[in-house]
């Protein structure tokens, strides 16, 4: 009996554990038909395994979840509730969680939002969105992302929710930004660099506009000194020999013995050597040709003197023109060309040389040309030599003299072929001639008389009176003593009067 | 493979469940992930405090669906309280779910 009871037991329990498997079964064959499952588990060789239950469509729907699980941006899906139903590997890695941690959870537990409300993550009825924002993952990292949202729909079209594919932008935004940042110092440092150069083209600008002040300066004192000298040597040393050779006549006048004679006569000759070499260093220092008659006449006395030292100059004047000019410019126009043509006449190896002064569109030029040598004007920048050199000082003197001026200075050279050097100078604000004070005549008038004075009138039926006109008083003394050895001669000074007009 | 026990926060809630919950699913397919933010949902709205979830992925490890006889995914199981209880589906139909756990019965 017992035994018959356990088996009425066990055959309840196992109705009981079949009831239970049936509504089990039935309870499955329900959610398979409902389509509330998508995986069956089957019992094999190999053990159980795991099949899926998809639709037709479902090939490229596992394709486009393969796909979006590999793609390098975190993609995730939510539903309506924001609760998320996809999530990739890339988005394992940006929000620092993996999926199994976060499916079925809301979207706000993945990060904080820094910068924005969640409406991006709102699933919405129309388009896709695109968004930038600051979130705070759960590791507590800060990072800018970049996301774009696109409405997820189901076949009927009915909104099911959204899907975000959000990419790390932090490093391009700190790139972006560091960039802005170095664009901004580079404007500030071009907008300190181009005021600096401002500032020192300004005062290179000063700095060379002071250069030919001084040059200018410069080349007045030389002017000045060189005037000087001429006035010493006209005024002391001149009129000392000319004191001496008047003696010395007087002395001749004595009738002396023959030996004797012939040493005042020697000496006489000495003196005149002397008195020549001090005019000619007179000329040379200040030539008075220049200051008297202006340039053309300067230079065709300079041509001259070139010609005595052996080179043939031919003056071309042009003709029908003005040339008048302060005396600082003459001066500085004529030691230039003299300057040009010493160097013709050192370097050129030519014996002719020309030189053309002419007028024309409010300019002075002249041109100084010779058939020499030549030379390369690049190789002038690298002379050594001392004459070389010295030449190539004077050339720069010249052209900074003529810029001090507002004129210029070109040279142009062809080895074998010539040098041409032309000097330009603007006539224009060059000042009248009445603020000009011409230079001193130095002149010794031997005037017999005054035809229109009524003293010459009174006297001329007497005796012969001279009136004695000089600047020097040593002179008027020398010449007096020498006419106070004629008897029928009068001399009378004329000390308020420093020349005859 | 035990993935994940939530409310993963309520350490103490542990002592306290109620309601010790599996639920099996399939990876991520669509009903997987629909079961598991339904059976958050619900239990968060009718038994806060009160439940444990176990989730247990069977792609990664298909052997553990012989401990509860599992045969269709996703499937939840109420372990406790006992007698051991199987809803089948994505668990959409709240209602179904709420008898299914006997929310009703336990808690009166």
């Amino acid at each position: 009996m017992a035994t018959k009871t356990t088996t009425r037991a066990a055959l309840f329990a196992e109705m009981a554990e079949l009831r239970k498997r049936l509504v089990e079964s039935e309870e499955i064959f329900r959610a398979i038909r409902a389509g509330e499952v998508d995986a069956l588990i089957v019992d094999g060789a190999e053990g159980q395994r795991i099949f899926t239950l998809q639709g037709v469509d479902s090939e490229s729907n596992r394709f486009r979840g393969e796909i979006l699980a590999q793609v390098g941006d975190a993609v995730c899906a939510v539903d309506l509730d924001h609760r998320i139903t996809f999530y990739n590997a890339a988005a394992e890695s940006l929000y620092g969680l993996n999926a199994a941690e976060v499916m079925g959870r809301y979207l706000t537990e993945l990060y904080d939002c820094r910068s924005s409300s969640l409406d991006h993550a709102t699933p919405r009825e129309s388009g896709r969105s695109r968004t930038e924002y600051t979130i705070r993952t759960r590791d507590g990292r800060e990072l800018q992302v970049e996301s774009n949202e696109t409405s997820l729909r189901d076949k009927a079209g009915r909104l099911i929710g959204m899907l975000s594919v959000t990419r790390d932008i932090t490093d391009r935004k700190q790139a972006e930004t560091a960039l802005r940042e170095s664009e901004k110092q580079l404007r500030s440092f071009t907008g300190q660099l181009e005021e600096l150069v401002k500032v020192r083209t300004v005062e290179l600008m000063e700095s060379q506009a002071r250069l030919r002040g001084l040059a200018k300066e410069l080349n007045l004192a030389e002017q000045y000194e060189r005037k000087r000298l001429a006035g010493e040597l006209h005024d002391y040393l001149a009129q000392l020999l000319v004191l001496c050779r008047l003696n010395l006549g007087q002395v001749k006048r004595m009738g002396l013995p023959g030996k004797t004679n012939e040493i005042v006569k020697e000496t006489e000759e000495v003196l005149n050597q002397a008195l020549q070499y001090s005019r000619t260093l007179m000329a040379e220092l200040s030539p008075s040709v220049l200051l008297e008659h202006g340039l053309p006449a300067g230079l065709t006395w300079l041509g001259e003197q070139m010609q005595r030292r052996g080179l043939m100059v031919t003056v071309d004047v042009a003709t029908g023109a003005d040339w008048w000019l302060p005396e600082d410019r003459a001066i500085l126009l004529f030691q230039s060309v003299r300057e040009l043509l010493m160097n013709v006449l050192k370097h050129a190896g030519s014996k002719e040389a020309t030189v053309r002064l002419e007028q024309g569109g409010g300019k002075l030029q002249i041109t100084v040309r010779d058939d020499g040598v030549g030379f390369h004007c690049a190789a002038l920048v690298a002379v050594s030599s001392n004459t070389a050199m010295s030449s190539k000082l004077g050339l720069l003197s010249i052209r900074e003299r003529m810029m001090s001026l507002g004129g210029w200075f070109d040279l142009q050279s062809v080895p074998e072929q010539g040098t041409m050097a032309t000097l330009v100078l603007p006539l224009a604000n060059l000042g009248g001639r009445d603020g000009q004070t011409k230079g001193e005549e130095y002149e010794v008038s031997l005037s017999s008389a005054v035809p229109h004075s009524p003293a010459s009138r009174v006297l001329r039926s007497t005796a012969i009176r001279v009136l004695l006109v000089d600047d020097h008083a040593m002179v008027r003394q020398g010449l007096r003593s020498v006419l106070e050895s004629y008897p029928d001669v009068e001399s009378a000074p004329m000390p308020a009067a420093r020349t005859l007009g | 493979m035990k993935l994940r026990e939530f409310p993963a926060k309520r350490k103490s809630a542990k002592a306290a469940c109620v309601f010790d919950l599996r639920l099996y699913v399939a990876g991520q397919t669509e009903k997987s992930v629909m079961a598991l933010a339904n059976l958050k949902r619900i239990c968060e709205a009718h038994l806060a405090g009160q439940y444990r979830i176990e989730i247990i992925d069977l792609v990664r490890a298909p052997q553990l669906a012989a401990v509860d006889q599992i045969f269709a995914l996703p499937t939840l199981v109420r372990r406790l309280p006992e007698p051991i209880k199987k809803i089948i589906g994505d668990l959409s139909n709240e209602e179904r779910v709420l008898v299914g756990l006997e929310v009703q019965r336990v808690r009166g």
